[in-house]
């Protein structure tokens, strides 16, 4: 019996009168590459806002590794193993490509305000076991070149790549990718692609849960696929499943042109 | 330009040292005296604006609660000087950070607006509670500072005492600002949604930080107490406070060194433009608003140094 990472039960997010999210339950399995589509509006990243803790759902449960989280505070879904990329890119720009990647390392760095005024912390005795996984991610993500270049002069690609390495740092049970491939040329998405399966690969535990619009992209990375339409999964299978269910086919192209 | 930033700090420092024994005349000794004790607190204003990006409008209050709270535990409680020092720091950081925790949940000019209406208030504390405060009539008969049986009652002697707390200050503030502590108050400037997602509690690092910087703000006000000898409720008004963002503004809020600029400036230029009378507070204006529409970053644009990785002796990358 494979461990259940994240259990959601029933979840709704309705801002005013639009039910973005209307009921949405999943059990996401250890160690899975899951893929997460639907046509725009659908409520896919309203459901990464809900699951990764941003926002919180209007009801339902959602419990990550067994522990009920909904309602809790994003930092503390990060604690529990959750971490994610955003579809509109959220680094800390004005910060080193380093610094980025440490912010990763938040939980396993030393805060101790004391230590840090002191010139004690372990970034400052230069010891840091911190500083050297950053540095050996950095390597691991092709960044190690530029980790002392402010993360805003870095081309789109890298962004989007750095994105990844500073979620990983976290050390996540659980990572949500939204849109990773968004703005890329095929070059770039087949790099991409390459780089996430790696990853899954090499961290056996690891749950990737991504939303792409490229359908190459997700068809050829997910083991398992959910369909949202309208704030409502509409269908949950194999890649070989969605390409052939008629239910998804009248999402995307509309009932009637089906006929 | 490396050789003159290697140079700056221990020249500056040199000349600092120097400067009560150069300049004799008290007027001056006076302004440089100010100088440190308003460093002091507009770098506890650039640590919240600067580093967290909390714009806090009503910093005077801190530096208020620090000086009365110095100036009535010596004068009306007969405590020694160093005690009431102490309890300064301690009591207006308490009080930070017991205004932080439910006010942090406000954000951007929400937040400034509630640190204007606590800058406001405690003016009408110290103002109306008689029977702590002495009203309007404030607290006449501050002793001098001591450090136990040495009296700091000259200028001179003051003036080497603000200037090293100024320095051990700005040595913790730098280490700080280069510690995981830092970097996390930096994430919260850049993105503190990303930051959450990374497992930063945002909120308490806001509130660390604000209760930190009310505590130093505080050790301002306690210095100022003991060095004017009188404090009413006038020194602590909410304009005050913007005075002290422009400290911060137009010295550099990102740098280490922009606040103790920005103080310097803005409490020896009004002073030093005072022989043209009634043209003196125009020219003031006149140049802080120069210095913002040239440098709206401020005088000093750099920021406290990034944290740097640099490979081991042989490692091969």
């Amino acid at each position: 019996m494979t461990k259940i990472v994240l259990a959601a039960r029933e979840v709704r997010k309705h801002y005013g009168g639009v039910r973005a999210v209307d009921g949405f339950s999943c059990e996401l399995q250890e160690g899975r590459l899951i893929g997460l589509i639907g046509p725009n509006g659908a409520g896919k990243s309203t459901l990464f806002n809900l699951l990764s803790g941003a926002v919180k759902p209007t009801s339902g449960s959602i419990e990550l590794a067994g522990e009920p989280v909904a309602g809790m505070r994003p930092d503390q879904f990060s604690r529990r193993g959750a971490a994610r990329t955003f579809q509109n890119i959220r680094l800390f720009k004005r910060l080193t490509i380093l610094e980025n990647v440490l912010a990763g390392f938040h939980q396993s760095s030393d805060l101790s305000l004391l230590r840090g005024v002191l010139g004690l912390s372990s970034y400052q005795r230069g010891s840091a076991d911190v500083l050297e996984r950053a540095g050996a991610l950095l390597e691991a993500f092709g960044l190690y070149a530029k980790r002392n270049e402010l993360a805003v002069h870095l081309s789109y690609g890298d962004q989007r790549r750095l994105e990844i390495a500073r979620a990983m740092a976290s050390q996540p049970r659980l990572l949500f990718l939204d849109e990773p491939a968004a703005g890329m040329n095929a070059y770039e998405g087949q790099q991409l692609v390459e780089l996430i399966r790696r990853l899954w690969e090499e961290n056996t535990q690891l749950t990737v849960f991504l939303i792409e619009h490229d359908m190459d992209v997700v068809m050829k990375l997910s083991q398992e696929i959910f369909v949202l339409d309208s704030g409502r999964l509409i269908f949950h299978g194999t890649p070989e499943e969605v390409r052939g269910s008629d239910v998804v086919r009248e999402a995307y192209l509309g009932g009637d042109l089906d006929a | 330009m490396n050789a003159l930033r290697k140079y700056a700090l221990p020249l500056l420092v040199v000349l600092a040292l120097l400067f009560p024994l150069v300049v004799t005349n008290a007027y001056y000794q006076r302004i440089g005296v100010m100088s440190c004790i308003f460093a002091i607190v507009a770098s506890s204003l650039g640590l919240l604006v600067g580093q967290v990006k909390l714009v806090s409008a009503g910093h005077a209050a801190f530096f208020g609660i620090g000086a009365y709270t110095s100036a009535l535990l010596t004068t009306k409680a007969g405590m020694p000087f160093l005690v009431g020092f102490a309890v300064a720091i301690v009591l207006s950081g308490l009080v930070g950070f017991l205004f932080s925790v439910p006010v942090l949940r406000l954000k951007g000019h929400y937040l400034s607006m509630a640190t204007l209406a606590f800058g406001i208030v405690a003016q009408m504390v110290m103002l109306n509670w008689e029977g702590l405060t002495n009203g309007p009539n404030g607290v006449p008969g501050i002793p001098f500072a001591s450090l136990f049986a040495f009296e700091l009652n000259t200028d001179v002697r003051m003036f080497y005492f603000t200037f090293a707390l100024l320095a051990l200050l700005l040595w913790g503030l730098s280490r700080l600002y280069r510690s995981p502590v830092g970097l996390t108050f930096q994430l919260i400037r850049e993105d503190a949604v990303a930051a959450a997602t990374l497992g930063v509690n945002v909120t308490r690092y806001k509130v660390t930080a604000f209760t930190l910087s009310a505590g130093i703000a505080g050790l301002g006000g306690s210095l100022f107490a003991h060095y004017m000898a009188y404090i009413n409720y006038d020194t602590f008004y909410p304009l005050e406070s913007f005075m002290l963002l422009a400290m911060v503004v137009v010295g550099g809020m990102y740098s280490l060194f922009g606040p103790v600029l920005g103080a310097v400036l803005l409490t020896a230029v009004p002073e030093l433009l005072r022989g043209l009378a009634d043209y003196r507070m125009l020219i003031y204006g006149v140049v802080l608003v120069s210095v913002l529409l040239l440098r709206p970053q401020g005088i000093l644009s750099g920021r406290p140094k990034h944290l740097e990785l640099r490979p081991k002796e042989g490692a091969k990358r």
